[in-house]
């Protein structure tokens, strides 16, 4: 019996096996045929004429190259002023009674702040939208992480606040 | 003045260190803003934390700010020097952007000196005995403006590694990218400053 068994299970995995290389042969086959498709393609685009320089420059276009510049530079010392000045607005922030208006003041400056180094020294202006949408994922998720837990944290009482 | 926008590219032809330093800026504001948030959260719970935040030096934090946002300026003038293959001033642009971290460190420990001085430490020492609430804003405190330091360090270290080259001509790139960490670290700090120092 235990030998029927172990005949039967050695047939088994050697069709699963064969079958597995099979499979592996076929996605080879396929991944070489993509891979000469490709060298095709990228053969064909190389063999095009370059667009004459005028012409690139009438359209305000730059070649991206690998660790290139693409970007334009804004005047950075009026950005760091700003920057400068909105700073000296928030410390007013430390003289207002009002805790709302201190708050908003306080972190209304921070965040303009933080946007002007994001667009301005960061260049995000410049770079893809996916990658500005991808930071604000990030601003998106630390708020819904706010919300998610204030009811928990605030309006639960601690223990440690009984005491 | 330079030139503004030449190009504006899809995002498969974004150099990929540049967009890998993107994911990590993403990740390094997912782990500030999460520390912020939870201190936000406990600050709305605790307002009592509000007395504890006046003992922290709001001209010294102000200082601190100033010295990171020009550190900043500094560091995108180096990248716009490196564009224009002007190695003399990357070293000056870089070195200042390096001095200026070691400005805030230095200031940053005169903080901590008054701070320990005075007894507000983690919990378990003087302030944590009479004040088990108000300590923990402590914590907060140590965490995020310690976890920052670490930080300014990691991108002066960077920076210097990046002038190595970058003074001789080689990789100029790289001047940007340890830039764009650097910006990442004054972004925080954007943050930490009105948080720690102003809100009482």
């Amino acid at each position: 019996m235990l030998t029927t068994i172990i005949v039967i299970t050695a047939i088994l995995f050697l069709v699963v096996l064969s079958k597995i290389s099979q499979i592996d042969a076929l996605y080879y086959e396929l991944k070489n045929g993509e891979a000469i498709r490709e060298a095709e393609t990228l053969a064909a685009e190389e063999a095009k004429p370059a667009p004459p320089v005028e012409e690139m420059l009438a359209h305000e276009v730059a070649i991206p190259v690998e660790g290139g510049d693409y970007h334009g530079h804004p005047n950075y010392l009026y950005v760091w002023g700003g920057l400068l000045a909105l700073f000296g607005i928030s410390l007013l922030g430390d003289f207002i009674d009002s805790k709302t208006a201190m708050v908003l003041l306080i972190f209304g400056t921070a965040l303009i702040k933080a946007l002007m180094v994001m667009i301005k020294f960061m260049h995000l202006q410049f770079e893809p939208k996916i990658i500005a949408i991808f930071c604000f994922a990030v601003f998106f998720c630390l708020f819904a992480f706010f919300w998610g837990v204030y009811p928990d944290i605030v309006m639960e009482t601690l223990d440690l606040a009984k005491k | 003045m330079s030139s503004e926008v030449t190009y504006k590219p899809e995002w498969e032809q974004v150099p990929q260190g540049r967009l890998a330093l993107w994911i990590l800026i993403a990740g390094e504001l997912m782990i500030f803003g999460g520390l912020v948030m939870g201190y936000l959260l406990s600050r709305v719970r605790f307002p009592e934390w509000g007395e504890q935040a006046a003992h922290t030096s709001t001209m010294w934090g102000a200082v601190n700010t100033v010295v990171l946002l020009t550190s900043s300026y500094f560091a995108v003038k180096a990248h716009d020097a490196a564009i224009k293959k002007d190695l003399k001033k990357v070293t000056t642009f870089m070195l200042s952007t390096i001095a200026c971290g070691f400005m805030f460190l230095g200031v940053k420990s005169i903080e901590y000196t008054t701070e320990i001085h005075h007894g507000f430490t983690l919990p378990g020492t003087q302030v944590a005995a009479t004040d088990p609430i108000g300590s923990t804003f402590w914590n907060y405190y140590y965490l995020m403006t310690g976890l920052h330091g670490v930080h300014v360090i990691v991108g002066m270290i960077i920076l210097f590694v990046v002038w190595l080259k970058a003074r001789k001509g080689i990789n100029l790139q790289r001047v940007e990218a340890a830039g764009l960490y650097w910006h990442m670290v004054d972004l925080v700090w954007i943050f930490l400053f009105p948080l720690l120092y102003i809100a009482k």
